[in-house]
């Protein structure tokens, strides 16, 4: 199977500048300055590449949004802040490639015309923000930062910004927030950031995996890029696979790939042998599905989506068949109710009392009509907020319910026990 | 000419200028969108999200707040969906919310109530117990009282001091539902507009300190007035107490909110001009004086009769006119008349009750007096510069709304008013002036006249008589006119409204004007010629 992302993982020394230009790295940074900015977004384009921060937005149509020969300075920002639960493919990227990423975030920076590029690391990524922030330190030596880049005429700076841990500061507004030192809160769109982001700049914030596959592509051309994967799922993607699974990591496959492959082949199957119950393919925040439907979806955006989930960041949560539904979605309340940025009514409110109604539920302390509650805080919390974090707890569970509503029942006092006072 | 736009809300065609959000565009056809978090004065923050409404050809239910009115668009503010998510936001508001109201300032004024009671109606499902606790009735600055459980994490009071006065004492704090309005550490919310933020809390979460459990607000009643504080003249609404079946009007006066007007205040005012409700109810004259003497009004005027007439046959200028810059344009005018065709005097002074304050490049101006601009402009003429050697040998002297012994006086004007014996004093608060005259006339103060004052701008605004008192005060052109009458001088009665018409017949900074054109908002000359053209 074609590595794009992961075609030089594992070589010696290869987070090194030394390592990676052996590997040819650098070779497509090259390339892309002796292109028009132009050019390298047409290529991106035509490799069909869609954002892995979540939402799959094609990357070279998002570049294409920013204003040519505006008057305002563009900004580039890599989120690096992999936050969503059962996600951590791009701290892999950086903690072993991050030549690779860096690389990719140049050409990205040049298509746009950025002459300054902000890469936000979440707080916890300890290893991935020295590697980060040495390689930034040892490109500018190199002269691949800085003035004049590789006498293109073209001027470009990095500053490495570590997170103080919020979760919202990794939606692409929160993040422009926080790089301009206020409160890590999502802005209302529109204006949207590729005309109005950070300072008030055409701002393009991209996913560290999104732009780590670039290098591949300037290199071999987009087509042979598009050439991978499905239809409509171009390339390759990662999967950080935690869980309920004998190996658990993260593991690049083509777009397409078979999810019962993914477990058992790369992933050795279930661990100690025990049933699946279900699998929730692309982060805590998207629907979890029946592990039957699960093991029968191809891993790309559309089957995904078919089969009543969706990709998202790619982080496959495996749940076995002794996991309780109930305490995992009260784990997952809780998750969002202290990550809730707070602006929005439906989300500052819904999570919190959502959250506490899940706790009591899973404690068997449930009210007679708290699973209807539950119900309609879902419901309403999603799809009228500022940011996608609401729906990120009404699609869990909605999901959840739909599925594994029986479980939920089984924890409510029965009416019997509550006649008791 | 800014261009417009046409579109259908609730089946209704209109036409609004381009750039309108969907909340203004409603108020054309009559449709509210009820909102927490949108204010016209303050940028969009669009996070309240009760404002949804569905517009054709768009997803989901948009925010009326973030958008803009678009040639051919088709909004429903009614439809199911919206009422039903209307209903949503105010579950989750509600679920933390202490409800207190009964103890809370702000019931009655309250768009979580009001809200409630048009768009939920629904019993609460959520156990007190349950609720996430914050802290109650801190002092969160030296006007302001806050109560972080009532809050509804609007944003608008952040804004306001981000925006507006620039001092950014405000923030929301935490994340989550322990989101938490509060001052940064150590720091107060006390700039010179803090009251402005109880104003615009749609809740009781900010109120003011001074009205603090002063009243109910159903209980109160409110009028159009001007502030007196400054030059700027701030456009206020007066509230007083209610006029009730039971009669148990008071007259009294509870608070002064800013009233909109964009060309003047937009909707804030300053803290100073809050407090000069104070001066409708306290202090008062409340009894005609001669003498020292309770006199009764026939008798208090009968005085003046037996004081002056003797003097006038003495020759023409022995008894000096003093007014103030607070006087309004009319009573100017008036005053005129009656200093030069009933005391046979040519030449008033003007004289300002307070000396130059603090200013600043918003709102408050130095000129502490509201009318010195419109003053000038009707005494012209006839005004004198020199106030002591204006009043030194006169026999006697009528004031009007005039403190000349106010304490920072030129010490030789002091003692010339001093040395008058006949001293006439026309005003509504008791001053050294009101103390040390011969006979007193109890006036009105600005809120219980009609008349008008000329801001610093040249911006004429109306005064409307809103209070009554239950004790004896008569409006200062009423007792002009009645003293004109003792004189023995007929005069024909005249209103506030008539005698600016005679104003406007003759002095240009008033050309073309009339109340009709002032209405609420107040207008400029200049203005006025050019709608009538
Ligand atoms: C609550 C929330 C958290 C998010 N966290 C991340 C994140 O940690 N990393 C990321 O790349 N994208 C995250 N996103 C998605 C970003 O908003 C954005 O879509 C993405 O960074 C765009 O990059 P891409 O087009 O390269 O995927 C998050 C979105 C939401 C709503
Ligand atoms: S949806 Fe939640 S996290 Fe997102 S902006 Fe609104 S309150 Fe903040
Ligand atoms: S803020 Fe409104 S709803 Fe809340 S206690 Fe006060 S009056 Fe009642
Ligand atoms: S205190 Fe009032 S104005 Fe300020 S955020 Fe809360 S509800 Fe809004
Ligand atoms: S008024 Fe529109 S979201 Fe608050």
């Amino acid at each position: 199977m074609t590595k794009v992302l992961f075609e030089h993982r594992g070589k010696a020394d290869i987070e090194t500048f030394d390592g990676w230009k052996a590997a040819g790295g650098f070779s497509a940074l090259e390339k892309a300055l002796k292109m028009t900015p132009e050019e390298v977004i047409e290529e991106v384009k035509s490799s069909g590449l869609r954002g892995r921060g979540g939402a799959g937005f094609p990357t070279g149509v998002k570049w294409g949004f920013v204003p040519k020969g505006g008057e305002k300075p563009v900004y580039l920002c890599i989120n690096a802040d992999e936050s969503e639960p059962g996600t951590c493919k791009d701290r892999v990227l950086m903690e072993e490639l991050p030549f690779m990423c860096l690389e990719g975030a140049l050409i990205a920076a040049y298509a746009i015309q950025a002459k300054m590029a902000f890469w936000y690391i979440r707080g916890e990524f300890d290893l991935s923000e020295r590697r980060m922030r040495q390689a930034v330190e040892v490109l500018r030596e190199k002269g691949l930062i800085g003035k004049n880049v590789l006498g293109s005429g073209w001027d470009i700076d990095f500053g490495v910004h570590r997170g103080a841990g919020a979760y919202v500061c990794g939606e692409e507004t929160g993040l422009i927030s926080s790089v301009e030192g206020k409160q890590g809160q999502p802005k209302l769109k529109p204006p949207f950031p590729a005309l109005e982001g950070a300072f008030g700049c055409p701002t393009i914030v991209n996913n560290v995996e999104s732009l780590a596959a670039v290098p591949w592509i300037v290199n071999h051309g987009g087509s042979k890029y598009s050439a991978l994967g499905t239809e409509k799922s171009k390339g390759t993607k990662l999967f950080s696979v935690s869980g309920a699974v004998n190996k658990p990591g993260v593991y690049e496959v083509e777009m397409g790939y078979p999810m019962a492959d993914l477990i058992n082949k790369e992933c050795g199957g279930a661990l100690n042998g025990i049933g699946l119950k279900a699998i929730i393919p692309g982060g805590s925040s998207v629907p979890v599905m029946p592990a039957d439907v699960a093991m029968k979806t191809n891993l790309d955006y559309e089957s995904v989506q078919e089969a009543g989930s969706l990709l998202g960041s790619g982080g496959v949560i495996v749940i076995d068949e002794n996991q309780s539904m109930p305490e995992l979605l009260d784990i997952l309340g809780r998750f969002y109710a202290h990550e809730s940025c707070g602006q929005c009514t439906p989300c500052r409110e819904g999570t919190g009392w959502g959250a506490r109604i899940l706790h009591r539920v899973h404690e068997g302390r449930g009210e007679q009509q708290d699973l209807e509650t539950l119900d309609r805080i879902a419901r309403f919390m999603s799809g009228t907020t500022i940011c996608f974090l609401a729906s990120s707890m009404s699609m869990p569970i909605q999901s959840f319910f739909k599925h594994f509503k029986h479980e939920f029942e089984a924890l409510m006092p029965t009416i019997d026990a509550v006649a008791g006072d | 000419m800014s261009e417009n736009v046409k579109l259908t809300i609730n089946g209704f065609e209109t036409e609004v200028p381009k750039g309108t959000n969907l909340i203004e565009a409603a108020r054309c056809v009559k449709a509210k969108v009820p909102h927490f978090c949108y204010h016209r004065d303050l940028s969009v923050a669009g996070n309240c999200r009760m404002c949804v409404v569905e517009v054709e050809g768009m997803r989901g239910l948009p925010i009326a707040c973030n958008t803009i009115a678009t040639e051919g668009m088709v909004v429903n503010t009614e439809s199911d969906a919206v009422k039903e998510n209307r209903a949503a936001i105010m579950e989750f508001l509600l679920v933390n919310h202490p409800i207190d109201c009964p103890v809370c300032d702000q019931a009655g004024e309250c768009k979580l109530q009001n809200y409630y009671m048009e768009h939920d109606r629904r019993d609460s499902v959520v156990a007190v117990e349950d609720k996430v606790k914050k802290g109650k009735a801190i002092e969160v600055g030296p006007r302001v009282m806050l109560d972080q459980e009532r809050c509804v994490a609007c944003s608008r009071c952040v804004r306001f001091c981000d925006e507006v006065t620039g001092t950014g004492e405000l923030r929301l704090l935490n994340r989550g539902d322990h989101t938490t309005i509060d001052t940064f550490p150590g720091k107060k919310l006390d700039n010179n507009y803090s009251v402005n933020t109880a104003d615009i809390c749609p809740v009781g979460a900010l109120t003011s300190r001074d009205f603090r459990f002063q009243a109910r607000s159903w209980y109160l009643e409110k009028d159009n007035s001007i502030c007196p504080g400054c030059s700027t003249g701030c456009n206020t609404t007066l509230s007083h107490y209610k006029q009730t079946t039971l009669g148990d009007y008071n007259g009294v006066a509870y608070r002064l909110k800013p009233r909109r007007n964009p060309a003047v205040n937009k909707a804030w005012m300053c803290d100073f001009g809050r407090t000069e409700y104070v001066q409708i109810n306290e202090n008062r004259l409340t009894q005609p004086i001669a003498s020292n003497i309770e006199i009764g009004w026939d008798g208090a005027l009968g005085h003046i009769r037996n004081g002056i007439a003797p003097l006038l046959e003495r020759g023409s200028g022995v008894v000096a006119g003093v007014a103030s810059y607070d006087c309004t344009n009319e009573e100017i005018w008036l005053f005129k008349k009656l200093m030069k065709e009933v005391f046979h005097t040519d030449s008033i002074a003007l004289i300002a009750n307070r000396e130059d304050g603090y200013s600043d490049d918003f709102l408050i101006a130095a000129d502490k007096h509201p009318n010195r601009r419109g003053s000038m402009a009707v005494a012209k003429g006839g005004v004198v510069e020199d106030l002591a050697s204006y009043l030194d040998g006169k026999l006697a002297v009528i004031t009007l709304s005039a403190d000349v012994l106010s304490d920072w006086r030129d010490e030789a004007s002091k003692k010339a008013f001093s040395a008058i014996k006949q001293k006439i004093c026309l005003q509504s608060n008791g001053t050294a002036t009101s103390d040390a005259s011969s006979v007193v006339l109890p006036a009105t103060s600005y809120a219980e006249k009609d008349g008008t004052w000329t801001n610093k701008d040249g911006r004429v605004q109306r005064l409307t008589a809103a209070v009554r008192k239950e004790f004896s005060v008569r409006s200062e052109i009423q007792l002009m006119q009645q003293i004109a009458h003792v004189m023995g001088v007929e005069w024909e009665l005249k209103s506030a409204m008539q005698l600016f018409a005679e104003i406007a017949a003759s002095v240009p900074e008033f050309d073309g004007l009339d109340y009709g054109k002032i209405g609420k908002l107040g207008a400029t000359a200049s203005a006025a010629q050019t709608v009538s053209a």
